[in-house]
């Protein structure tokens, strides 16, 4: 079961998905194969915003993945939805742990965003990283998944469990925020 | 408003997904403008960021732990369908110990129900088994034996019931005759051949009801009329028998078919 890192970045269609969900769940060891390395990329796309080191990410992902294979004989309804539903509570008990222990507090986290060039592009992955913390944990949501992730309304909407017209308000609240955030430290004008 | 500029946002930003600019994108909502384009500038940002993927070390050393996890989740699983049935689901085990206290209730008493007379207090349970036995009964043949059975019973239950109220019970010397007529009635005596184990049965039922009613008769029965009428038709149905199955040997008899098949009712 060698790690084929071309079919991370290869979309799978919802149909094909849930029929690899089903032959994973029959034992089909080379579906379960093929649906591990689906939504390791997938969830490691959503966790890499949400925390500072990209090890942290990788090890949340692995963490998320072995939550998913031990519950996947029982899981219903939208496959999608439960996975990115384990992967968020995974960052909430990831950010709970470390608020626990004395040496490191949420407050404490800090990104290394370099100071703004007018020639280089305001947005980093770091500040993109920071920014989101700004948000709700459902606006961040909304802007990985339809950004990030580049699935489209009605599929946030599907995962998610909102309708279309929320994920829209979400979108637009979310987007404002930053606007605001970004005109309120000033180093980035064209906003 | 808010509302929508939120709808106008998701526009505009589906049309820029589609190719089309930004400049163009406002130009048509120029009331919107000032507010849309930093938004759609922020999305775009963001769209334009590295799209994160994991090392493929990262996932080789996950992969081999995935497998080992699923083979123990399946094992786990296997070794709960198999004891989980009575370990883990009581509401399984009520169901089950109240079906089987049900059909032990029953079966027990069908049992005492059966030496039981009219009057007893089981004798609904011994008459409602017996119909829902013959309901379950599809073929003539089977019919023909549950009348014979149920006919037996009218005539052990008329003599103990005589033997210990000292009276005859009308309903059920009826009871008796009748069912032997509707054996006989499911018996096609034209094919007497094919039917003649049959026609045989009834015959002796017809002899040991004959029998049991001389018995009481000697005994002392005060009810001698209806006595008398039910062992003149035993006699009659046994003629009538035996003249089908020997038709050589009792040429002089004729048969009365209407008073054969006619049903009693003595109350």
């Amino acid at each position: 079961m060698k790690a084929n890192s071309s079919f991370i970045s290869n979309e799978v269609n919802l149909d094909e998905l849930a029929r690899l969900v089903e032959d994973a769940k029959n034992s089909h060891d080379d579906a379960l194969s093929k649906l591990s390395k689906y939504v390791y990329g997938k969830i490691f796309g959503y966790t890499y915003y949400r925390v500072k080191q990209r090890e942290d990410a990788e090890d949340l992902t692995s963490e998320v993945l072995l939550k998913i294979v031990r519950s996947l004989k029982s899981q219903k309804g939208n496959f999608l939805a439960w996975i990115y539903r384990i992967a968020n509570n995974s960052i909430i008990d990831f950010y709970r742990k470390r608020a626990r222990r004395p040496s490191i507090s949420l407050e404490e986290i800090q990104y290394d965003i370099p100071a703004p060039e007018p020639s280089k592009p305001v947005f980093t992955e770091n500040r993109m990283k920071e920014v989101l913390s700004h948000l709700t944990q459902e606006q961040a949501d909304v802007l990985t998944l339809r950004f990030i992730q580049d699935y489209n309304n009605e599929e946030v909407a599907k995962i998610m469990g909102k309708t279309v017209g929320a994920i829209k308000v979400l979108q637009f609240r979310a987007l404002k925020i930053l606007r605001d955030y970004f005109r309120k430290e000033g180093y980035v004008t064209k906003y | 408003m808010s509302r929508n500029i939120d709808d106008l946002l998701d526009l505009t930003l589906t049309e820029i997904e589609k190719g089309k600019s930004i400049e163009d994108c406002l130009k048509d909502y120029p009331e919107f403008a000032a507010e849309l384009e930093p938004l759609l500038r922020i999305a775009l940002e963001i769209k334009g960021l590295h799209k994160p993927e994991p090392s493929p070390e990262s996932l080789d050393a996950v992969l081999p732990k995935v497998r080992q996890l699923w083979t123990e989740t399946q094992q786990s699983q296997r070794r709960f369908s198999l004891a989980g049935v009575f370990s883990y689901r009581p509401a399984v085990v009520r169901i089950a110990a109240v079906v089987l206290l049900v059909v032990l209730f029953g079966w027990s008493s069908i049992a005492l129900s059966s030496r039981t007379i009219p009057g007893d207090l089981l004798y609904p349970v011994k008459v409602t088994s017996e119909k829902v036995q013959y309901f379950l009964t599809f073929n003539d043949e089977g019919k023909v034996h549950r009348r014979l059975a149920f006919s037996n019973k009218r005539t052990q239950e008329l003599a103990w019931s005589h033997k210990r109220h000292n009276r005859l019970d009308r309903r059920l010397i009826s009871a008796m005759l009748n069912e032997a007529i509707f054996a006989l009635k499911h018996t096609d005596l034209e094919r007497i051949e094919e039917a003649k184990k049959f026609v045989e049965k009834i015959d002796s039922v017809t002899q040991y009801q004959r029998t049991v009613l001389e018995e009481i008769c000697q005994c002392g029965c005060s009810d001698s009329v209806i006595i008398n009428q039910a062992i003149s038709l035993c006699e009659e149905r046994h003629n009538h028998i035996q003249q089908r199955l020997n038709p050589e040997s009792n040429r002089g008899y004729t048969s009365n078919p209407s008073f054969l098949y006619k049903c009693v009712d003595w109350k």
